[in-house]
């Protein structure tokens, strides 16, 4: 199970990464995009302007994208970040500071200057305590300086990298670490230590491996459930997904339960009155359902009950799971129900149509095959009545094979059906999260969702494995013993 | 191959089953009716005369050269005032034979100002198509604002009947596009049926061969396909055709048949697991038979025994999936079509067509017919498919 789930991510992770037109394309492309569209005066912004009136992005705007979408580290890397990786991301490279500038930065919670004066790098905390007074940092533009609220002005001193007037707590850090090496300095909001790297051409800060390693909070990657930050949404896909499992869920779980309950009672029925009109009508009924597919359904539904001023009668109510908060906080607990379940309906049938055809026959076939059985027969020679061979004897047994489609068809409900119903009826569930975030190429988020859908496929796929050894204790999982 | 009696059989059962067999009559005449669809919707004449000589427009390309005019402009539409022009003799002026040769129609049937009456009209025969639209037939951009959304009955605009009842015989109005949704429907439904057959028959064969190799090789090679056809079958299938359908419109192919055929392969990708699941069963329980061991023993290479022996054997998961793996070819490309990752625009797509009746709830001739066709389709389809599995599946009674 495990490993499958490794694989569909390692997949999914090649998808993305090696078909052209990757992340950090994708990225280039809407900001020379909105560049372009942008008036002529916003375009210094996002870059140089070519003769050609195209917009090149320049090699600094380039890195701060890398550096935003984690894409400095080499594949390998980056993949391993993805699925576990501890330790944060090297948090900012002095190639982002120009010289004579500094830049604010936010690492852990607190901000950070880095500024930089000819060869050398500066690092400092921007708030710290002095005498119980706290100290902010601004950056003198002038004067090509940082300057503290609490003393005007900080002078350092590039050999000794340490003196600084009055806020002893300020560290300074010159950047002539030895190439490929760490430099160690306390950090000095909570004792933490800050790394200082510097390769060939850039110096990076990174948190010291043994806080990274001590700090639980700085594992990440999606088997620990801590999902990457969306590009688009400048939100945590965690936070998204959550927000949006709920509806999925409501939708997933509510046609799962319908379709099964009705499959059950309408199979059972058919198996019963075989041969009769019912169960020919039925069956005709269930076909034709199965033939029409769902979101066909739903743009008809939405024509012809829609609420637009253009559909015939107004049954469906508009977009979204609930009415609008403004009314719906006016409902009552009953009306809030209705409310809940009138915005379910349309969407509801048109995910579970097609999956009656499949169950009902299933069911009916199953239970026939059950009755036909030599205990079945055996017991209503003992003169149970029909229905009690049903209820007691029979229907355990004819479930088994119901169990097998159960996680296939829970999943398909979760997305594939609900991606194109969802975008229909404008609900904003899981399918239509993934659907945005592929439209807006916000990768983070495709990952993560794909993570999720992942998971709940195999765990249904774990749960029906249960559910078997619960229906039919015959089934073992363990070695034969013989 | 021959057919065995058995197989034989089934096909008598099948025929027996009036709903399955109907369907499959009605499918099959719907199939062939819009098969010639270039000569029943098309804006091109199919047989034309000009000064004594034969053209054949639906199925070359001429230039007005060729029909013995002076320019090297190829006829894009033979609805178009510059032909008209052509025929009449005279000579369009040059800039607007540009801007509007594109397929403008001369609907109001005035003589354009800056034609030059000079020359002798031609002598001119044609034979057109009953219906004088083809999927992508378009207008000049003054039309256009009339074509748009035109719907089947009003003819007319503030109380005025518009004139030109010539180009505008939409049987079914017509689409944002100013495009006739009558001849989108019958191009995309024959384009629809077409690909999802092909699709149907490259993926059951290559479902077959994988499904073979795994099941009657087994062992470690049946682990590792096992494993592997888990990881591609989770992934959602219509997320991963986005997302290769995606990068195949930003760089991939700029013809219409060429983009096709991209997306055909990228489905490939994705629709074979059902088939070869089943394929995998078959031969893990074919490959202990005694007639499998026969021919083993004897020396017959594992191709050999694989594909004269046992699959003539396996024929029935083919058989019974084949329906059904159309109709899910179908709704994969119309769902594609549908969120826009599909066939790119001017090719004919229901699923375009269901998107646009969508947004413009107002147009119910965009929606309804495409509703009842791709529901038609489906059902049809879908009663085949039961019927095929009634006959051919020992365990559907």
């Amino acid at each position: 199970m495990i490993p499958t789930g490794i694989g569909v991510i390692t997949v999914f992770f090649a998808v993305s990464e090696f078909v052209p037109g990757g992340p950090l394309d994708q990225v280039e492309t809407m900001i020379v995009d909105q560049a372009n569209q942008a008036e002529g005066g916003d375009m210094a912004n996002f870059g140089d302007e070519d003769s050609t009136g195209t917009v090149a992005i320049d090699p600094q705007m380039r890195m701060q994208i890398k550096r935003k979408l984690g894409l400095n580290h080499d594949v390998l890397e980056r993949y391993l970040r993805m699925l576990l990786w501890y330790g944060p991301d090297s948090m900012v490279s002095s190639k982002e500071v120009e010289p004579g500038a500094a830049r604010k930065l936010s690492f852990r919670g607190d901000s950070l200057w880095v500024h930089r004066a000819g060869d050398a790098y500066y690092v400092f905390i921007n708030a710290c305590q002095t005498n119980g007074e706290s100290s902010q940092l601004t950056f003198d533009k002038e004067a090509g300086r940082l300057v503290s609220t609490l003393d005007r002005s900080i002078q350092f001193n590039p050999q000794t990298g340490r003196q600084v007037n009055g806020t002893q707590q300020l560290t300074v850090v010159p950047s002539r670490v030895k190439p490929e090496s760490f430099w160690e300095l306390e950090y000095l909001s909570n004792g933490d230590r800050v790394r200082v790297r510097e390769t060939r051409d850039e110096v990076y800060l990174q948190e010291s491996a043994w806080a990274a390693l001590t700090n639980g909070e700085n594992w990440h990657g999606l088997f620990l459930f801590k999902f990457p930050t969306s590009i688009t949404k400048n939100k945590k896909c965690y936070e998204l997904i959550r927000e949006r499992l709920r509806i999925s869920m409501r939708l997933g779980v509510s046609s799962f339960v319908i379709t099964y309950t009705l499959c059950i009672l309408l199979g059972v029925t058919k198996a019963v009155r075989n041969g009769t009109v019912f169960d020919t009508a039925t069956s005709v009924l269930v076909l034709v359902g199965y033939g029409i597919p769902g979101f066909v359904l739903a743009v008809f539904l939405i024509k012809a009950f829609g609420p637009s001023a253009d559909s015939w009668v107004s049954l469906i109510p508009l977009r979204g799971i609930q009415s609008p908060p403004e009314i719906y906080n006016t409902l009552t607990p009953m009306g809030k129900f209705w409310d809940n379940v009138h915005h379910m309906i349309a969407p509801v049938i048109c995910l579970t149509i097609s999956s009656f055809a499949g169950l009902t026959m299933l069911t009916k076939n199953s239970v026939l095959e059950q009755f036909h059985q030599l205990y079945a027969v055996a017991a209503r020679a003992r003169g149970l009545s029909q229905r009690k061979v049903l209820l007691k004897h029979v229907l355990r047994n004819s479930l088994i094979p119901l169990v097998t489609g159960f996680p296939a068809r829970f999943v398909m409900m979760f997305f594939a059906g609900s991606l194109l119903i969802e975008k229909i009826f404008s609900l904003d569930g899981l399918g239509l999260l993934s659907f945005t975030a592929l439209v807006e190429r916000d990768y983070p988020l495709i990952i993560s969702n794909m993570f999720i859908f992942t998971f709940i496929g195999l765990t249904c796929r774990l749960l029906s494995d249960i559910g078997y050894v619960i229906v039919d204790p015959r089934i073992s999982f363990e070695g034969k013993k013989s | 191959m021959s057919l065995s009696p058995e197989f034989l059989d089934r096909v008598r059962k099948f025929k027996k089953n009036r709903r399955a067999y109907n369907s499959l009559r009605i499918l099959t005449v719907l199939f062939l009716l819009t098969l010639p669809a270039e000569l029943l919707f098309n804006n091109r004449p199919i047989v034309m005369r000009v000064d004594g000589q034969w053209f054949f427009p639906v199925f070359c390309d001429y230039t007005y050269k060729d029909l013995g005019g002076d320019d090297e402009i190829p006829v894009v539409s033979y609805k178009a005032e510059m032909f008209d022009d052509f025929i009449a003799g005279r000579k369009a002026e040059p800039v607007t034979a540009l801007i509007f040769g594109d397929g403008s129609g001369r609907a109001d049937g005035a003589k354009p100002e800056s034609g030059v009456t000079t020359a002798v009209p031609r002598k001119f025969w044609a034979l057109w198509p009953p219906i004088p639209h083809s999927y992508k037939s378009f207008y000049s951009s003054k039309q256009l604002e009339r074509q748009r959304l035109a719907s089947p009955f009003s003819r007319e605009e503030g109380g005025v009947r518009l004139p030109g009842a010539r180009v505008e015989r939409h049987l079914l109005g017509t689409d944002s596009y100013g495009k006739d949704v009558l001849a989108r429907l019958v191009y995309g439904f024959r384009l629809s049926l077409l690909f999802g057959l092909a699709l149907a028959i490259t993926s059951t064969v290559i479902g077959c061969v994988l499904g073979a190799i795994q099941g009657f090789f087994g062992g470690l090679v049946d682990l590792l396909g096992q494993r592997l056809t888990e990881i591609w079958g989770a992934i959602p299938r219509l997320l991963l055709l986005m997302i290769l359908s995606d990068f195949l419109s930003r760089r991939g192919e700029s013809t219409e048949l060429g983009h096709l055929l991209m997306l055909f392969v990228i489905m490939n990708l994705t629709s074979w697991m059902g088939m070869a699941a089943h394929m995998r069963a078959q031969f893990l329980a074919a490959r202990n038979l005694d007639y499998v061991k026969a021919a083993k023993s004897l020396g017959v290479s594992s191709v050999r025994v694989m594909f004269r022996h046992i699959l003539p054997n396996s024929l029935t998961p083919i058989v019974t999936f084949l329906p059904f793996s159309i109709s899910s070819s179908i709704l994969a490309l119309v769902g594609l079509d549908f969120l826009g990752f599909g066939i790119r625009y001017p090719a004919p797509s229901l699923g375009e067509l269901l998107s646009q009746g969508q947004e413009h709830l107002d147009a119910w001739w965009i929606m309804v017919p495409t509703f009842l066709t791709l529901t038609s389709l489906m059902v049809l389809l879908t009663f085949v498919g039961d019927g095929v599995r009634n006959a051919f599946d020992p365990r559907y009674k």
